[in-house]
């Protein structure tokens, strides 16, 4: 069985928000204006070592978010995505203080502060409902994966720095590539580096 | 050859590739050196150019009138070194005011950030649709007005022109920012 899984190449992002924009399109139905399920995350910018990296749920193997969810409305796929029911979801925002990357969002703001339903990247892959039907796309976006196909930030990417499909495969991709970059201390962009080499 | 710009704080490389006389393109009168001739980096020490920003195209007005390109750049800015900030207590995200040599001032965000160099400043070109701190989102037709509006950096850009072609100076010019 396959782990669907993203991976973005820090040394192939050069920030152009392609992913972003290719999300919005993929699920406008089920975003509102100003909600990215999808950002990227530029790191000294300006100086030398800059850094981009395009982030989103990473659908993790032993996700927090599921770990700390108290309406159990998370599940995972047989592919390994990560999903959640918005039928069950409460809009407390454990997931939001759990998840290490920022992905679950919550775009209603209604009275008393409270943030309604959680919205987040479905890897394209719908939701709990039936698979394209209408209230699939209004509330989890594009199903992608039934139809076969990746989902559209990675499919988009301009430079193929962010992947997506199995992990074995991506990472064997990754792994040529740094292989042929013959620099395999640089992981995600970075030199690791201590405080004495600023000295 | 270089000539260097009308409005510029290199006034050594003035006199080394000075610009042409004043001359008249085809019918059009058209200052050169009586502009050149003049030190302006005094009152206006910060070089300022103009730009692209990924999301948007050209003046921008199809672009911005895009929902999903319009939400990752929603406001007009000038991008300034941390020591000019330091300077003019400028902190990230302050409201500045532009000043150009011409008189023209545009009010924008400050972006403090080490891209540019001590004594240069960036602004994209993308904007439109507020003039000196004004909106004219109200003169766009009914339902016509952009998801994001801003001050256009041309603006602030000066008088210029080729000498061939007359395209107008969008690139090199000085400018003071102050607080606003």
């Amino acid at each position: 069985m396959a782990v669907m899984k993203f991976l973005c190449d820090t040394k192939r992002c050069i920030e152009c928000n392609g992913c972003v924009t290719a999300c919005s399109n993929s699920n406008s139905e089920a975003l509102v204006w100003g909600i990215q399920r999808r950002r990227v995350v530029t790191l000294k910018e300006g100086e030398p070592g800059e850094a981009s990296i395009s982030v989103a749920c990473m659908h993790c193997t032993d996700a927090p978010c599921m770990a700390v969810c108290p309406a159990n409305c998370f599940y995972r796929t047989d592919d390994g995505i990560v999903l959640h029911n918005k039928a069950t979801c409460i809009g407390c925002g454990y997931c939001f203080y759990a998840c290490p990357f920022g992905a679950p969002q919550f775009p209603q703001k209604t009275s008393f502060g409270s943030r309604g339903k959680m919205d987040k990247c479905t890897y394209c892959a719908g939701g709990p409902v039936p698979d394209f039907s209408k209230e699939e796309v209004e509330l989890y976006g594009a199903n992608r994966i039934a139809e076969g196909k990746l989902p559209l930030c990675a499919e988009m990417c301009s430079t193929k720095a962010l992947l997506a499909g199995d992990a074995e495969v991506i990472s064997s991709i990754y792994r040529q590539r740094v292989a042929a970059r013959s620099n395999p201390n640089v992981i995600w962009g970075y030199d690791p580096q201590t405080a004495a080499d600023f000295k | 050859m270089h000539r260097e710009p009308l409005y510029t704080p290199r006034r050594d490389l003035v006199a080394k590739y000075p610009t042409y006389q004043d001359r008249r393109v085809a019918r059009l009168p058209t200052l050169y050196w009586s502009i050149q001739k003049e030190d302006y980096a005094k009152d206006f020490p910060v070089i300022l150019t103009t730009g692209r920003i990924v999301e948007y195209e050209g003046g921008g007005e199809e672009t911005r009138s895009n929902a999903w390109l319009a939400q990752l750049a929603r406001e007009m800015y000038i991008e300034i070194n941390p020591a000019d900030a330091a300077d003019r207590g400028i902190r990230n995200g302050d409201k500045v005011e532009v000043l150009s040599p011409t008189g023209a001032k545009v009010f924008v965000k400050a972006m403090v950030t080490p891209r540019v160099a001590v004594g240069e400043s960036f602004m994209p070109f993308h904007f439109a649709g507020v003039f000196e701190g004004k909106s004219l989102g109200p003169k766009y037709p009914e339902g016509t007005e952009p998801f994001v509006i801003g001050e256009a950096a041309n603006t602030a850009m000066t008088y210029g022109y080729d000498v061939v072609t007359q395209i107008q100076e969008t690139k090199a010019t000085l400018c003071q920012i102050k607080k606003a």
